[in-house]
């Protein structure tokens, strides 16, 4: 039947929460799906067209039959489409998630030293368009950054200033805010300025106690 | 009034001084008073704060408008009618755009205003962080500054991104609606074209290509109705509280609800949109 993949596409992309949930991995690009409602997409185009043209103008309005074949052809056609963009766009969604989850780190996302590994599973279109984010992203926070950083947390108000971390694993020689230098060593414990360390906290190196 | 702030969304996220630090002040200040300094009173510390920072002159109403208003509005809460702080407009402003579904103004000035003050602050709390002249309750008090510093850039912050959030959903409706494009800021209205320009590139890479020609397109409006471009729905509803009395509204029904003075209610974005536009209602 014309539109079963598009619905298995979308259903999948509807149950499954992966795609917009940030903690778990996203699910790999569907590509040969893809590839296979596309064509099928193709193909009800061009039976459309030929059909459209070996019939006059004035048959298609007397052959009940043909006009109905193309009707549902054409719906088909259009759907099949509608199918493909939600699953784009649910996947562009989770994968602009991410990114602000990272806190804007894309060099951080496309590492593989997490066990999320975002890059295998996106199209190289979704890569282009995450680092395309990315740097439209930066351009809109330079305009802040001189006080604040638009890509830190905002999950909820902050209360204190300082905040007691250990070190998850080891982050090298960083340098903060007030120019201090600190060797971030797997399990030693530090009393810290949020705002300096924050962007070290989302990245998962440090750890709140 | 109460009501208001009792509402358990919006108690914690109003950024006033964490409640818990007030009563924690005399405690701290009388633990001092043994040392060998005098303690010292409000007054002179935001003078001594003055006094370390300025050759220029409009350093004290800054400092003022910043982090004095803020303690005295803390008082001043009941009578909240009063002159409101920028702190407090912004406040209102976020809680509006996280609250409803729309897209409205980009209140510039206020968050210029309030980037000017908090780079000013910090200069001044550096300065005083770094004097040895600075005596131990003072260093106290300085991070309280700090703390409501990071509380309002908190706020400027989450303000900021869901305005993005709102815009990248309907960056091209807001592209093919011109009456839109005043109530964005210079950098969101380009910010919103380069999306859409991003999203459609990637749109028609990934799959628009290779479709026939007739379906290529971003704007198309399906059988039912349904458009390609996504719009603000302005049935959602919203949670509102009157500061004054707004007559009354005509319900889908046909009934009529009056919005009394200091009432809350939860009704449909478009039956309240004017009044929440001219500040008559606030929203939750």
């Amino acid at each position: 039947m014309y539109g079963d993949l598009a619905l298995q596409l979308v259903t999948a992309s509807h149950r499954s929460t992966l795609s917009t949930t940030p903690q778990l991995p996203l699910p790999k690009y569907a590509l040969p799906l893809i590839l296979s409602i596309c064509l099928e997409t193709r193909q009800l185009g061009t039976s459309i067209t030929s059909a459209a043209e070996s019939h006059g103008q004035v048959s298609l309005s007397q052959d009940h039959a043909l006009v109905c074949g193309l009707t549902v052809q054409h719906l088909a056609a259009r759907r099949n489409k509608r199918c493909l963009l939600a699953y784009l766009h649910n996947r562009v969604t989770g994968i602009k998630e991410r990114w602000w989850d990272a806190g804007g780190g894309l060099a951080y996302l496309n590492s593989d030293s997490d066990a999320p590994d975002l890059r295998s599973a996106l199209s190289p279109q979704e890569l282009d368009f995450l680092r395309g984010y990315n740097n439209l992203m930066l351009d809109y926070k330079t305009d802040f950054l001189d006080v604040l950083d638009l890509t830190a947390s905002i999950e909820r108000p902050p209360g204190e200033i300082m905040v007691d971390v250990r070190a998850v694993r080891d982050a090298g020689e960083v340098v903060l805010e007030g120019g201090e230098r600190i060797d971030f060593r797997k399990g030693e414990r530090f009393r810290l300025a949020r705002s300096g360390v924050e962007r070290l906290i989302v990245q998962g190196f440090l750890e709140e106690v | 009034m109460s009501s208001f702030f009792q509402e358990p969304d919006s108690d914690d996220e109003i950024p006033q001084l964490p409640p818990e630090l007030p009563p924690l002040h005399p405690v701290a200040s009388s633990s001092r008073a043994s040392s060998s300094r005098p303690s010292i009173t409000q007054d002179s510390f935001l003078s001594r704060l003055e006094a370390t920072a300025s050759p220029r002159p409009g350093i004290r109403t800054d400092h003022e408008d910043g982090i004095g208003e803020e303690m005295e509005e803390e008082e001043e809460e009941d009578e909240y009618e009063l002159e409101e702080g920028e702190v407090r407009r912004l406040g209102k402003a976020w809680s509006r755009e996280r609250g409803t579904g729309g897209i409205l103004a980009w209140e510039g000035e206020l968050v210029d205003s309030l980037m000017d003050k908090l780079e000013q602050q910090q200069k001044l709390v550096d300065t005083l962080k770094s004097d040895p002249d600075t005596s131990e309750e003072e260093h106290f008090k300085l991070v309280l500054v700090q703390t409501e510093m990071e509380r309002v850039k908190y706020l400027i912050r989450s303000y900021v991104r869901c305005r993005l959030h709102k815009i990248e959903k309907y960056s091209y409706h807001i592209i093919l609606t011109p009456s839109l494009h005043s109530l964005l800021s210079g950098a969101e209205l380009s910010h919103a074209q380069r999306y859409t320009e991003l999203l459609h590139t990637h749109y028609s890479h990934s799959v628009l290509d290779s479709l026939p020609e007739w379906l290529r397109k971003m704007d198309d409006t399906y059988g039912d109705g349904l458009s390609m471009v996504t719009k603000p729905n302005p049935n959602l509803p919203v949670l509102i509280y009157c500061t004054r009395d707004c007559g009354e509204i005509t319900l889908d029904s046909g009934e009529q609800a009056a919005l009394a003075k200091g009432s809350t209610h939860l009704v449909k974005y478009r039956l309240v949109e004017t009044f929440v536009l001219s500040g008559q209602v606030e929203v939750l």
